[in-house]
C-alpha cells in the first residue's frame, strides 16, 4: 500500500523545475484535508491501484519508519520487516524489492514473478 | 695584465651570479610549496565544516532541511559525498528483522481505517512512503 506522507519539494519551500516541467505544482498543505487533496491528484495522475493511506498530520507514521522523501518497506506475514530500501531518491529501486519479496516463503515457487513488470521503476 | 685581471673580474662575476641563481631557486620553491600547502589545508578544512553543516541538516526535521536546500546552489551534491551522507543521515532506527511500528491510518477515500497488524496477519505487506511532489 501507498503510505502518502508530507511532501518532498512543496512549492512555498523547495521547488524542483522538474516539478515545474510535469505541472505538478503544490504548496505545503496547512491541514489533513489538502494533504488528502493531493493525495488524491497523486493517485489518479500516476494511475496507482494500489491502496493508499494518508499520514496523519503529525507525521507520527512517517517519522517512525523514517520515510520521507520515498521509501519501501517489506513486512513479512509475522509482522517483521523483511526490507528496509536506503532513503530515497538514491534507494528507491524496485529490482531490490523484488528479490525481498521472491526470498518470502511460499514466494520461492519456480517461475513465480514477485513483481510484475507494470510495477518495476528501473 | 688589464686584459687578464679584466678576465679575471668577469670569471669571478660570472661565478657570484651563478651561486646567487642556485641558491635561490629552492628558496622559492620552499616557500611556493608552504603556500600551496597552506591554502590546500585551509580549503580542507572549509570542506570539512560544510560537509559537517549538510550533516547537521540532513538530521533535521524533512520541512528543515528542504528549506535550507532550497537556498543550496545544485553544485552542493558534487562537492560533498551527498548520497552517502543522506544514506546515513535517514536511516532511521528500524532494522531488518524488527517488528514493524503499527499503525491506523485513513484511507484517501476517507471510507475506513486501515491498520497495518489487521491486513498483515494474512499476508505480507508492501509499504511504499511517498508524496506526489
Amino acid at each position: 500500500m501507498v503510505v502518502y506522507i508530507t511532501e518532498a519539494h512543496p512549492s512555498d519551500v523547495w521547488q524542483m523545475q522538474s516539478n515545474i516541467k510535469d505541472k505538478v505544482v503544490f504548496a505545503t498543505p496547512k491541514n489533513e484535508e489538502e494533504r488528502a487533496v493531493i493525495a488524491g491528484a497523486c493517485v489518479r495522475k500516476l494511475g496507482i491501484k494500489m491502496p493508499a493511506v494518508l499520514d496523519e498530520f503529525g507525521n507520527s507514521t512517517e517519522k517512525a519508519y523514517t520515510g520521507w522523501p520515498d521509501r519501501i518497506y517489506l513486512v513479512d506475514s509475522t509482522g517483521r520487516v523483511a526490507y528496509k530500501s536506503k532513503p530515497g531518491p538514491f534507494g528507491f529501486k524496485s529490482d531490490e524489492l523484488a528479490a525481498a519479496l521472491a526470498k518470502l516463503p511460499g514466494m520461492q515457487k519456480a517461475g513465480t514473478d514477485p513483481l510484475p513488470t507494470s510495477a518495476r521503476t528501473n | 695584465m688589464r686584459v687578464i685581471l679584466s678576465g679575471y673580474i668577469v670569471a669571478i662575476q660570472i661565478s657570484m651570479s651563478s651561486a646567487g641563481t642556485i641558491a635561490g631557486a629552492p628558496i622559492e620553491k620552499r616557500l611556493w610549496l608552504k603556500v600551496t600547502a597552506s591554502a590546500l589545508a585551509i580549503i580542507f578544512a572549509l570542506w570539512l565544516g560544510f560537509v559537517a553543516f549538510m550533516w547537521r541538516i540532513m538530521h533535521r526535521q524533512p520541512e528543515d532541511f528542504a528549506r535550507v536546500m532550497s537556498h543550496m546552489p545544485w553544485e552542493v551534491f558534487l562537492v560533498v559525498p551527498f548520497e552517502t551522507l543522506w544514506t546515513r543521515a535517514r536511516a532511521g532506527t528500524l532494522q531488518i528483522g524488527d517488528a514493524a511500528p503499527d499503525f491506523s491510518l485513513i484511507k484517501l477515500d476517507k471510507s475506513a481505517y486501515v491498520r497495518l497488524s489487521e491486513i498483515n496477519a494474512k499476508q505480507p505487506v508492501v509499504m511504499i512512503f511517498g508524496s506526489y511532489t
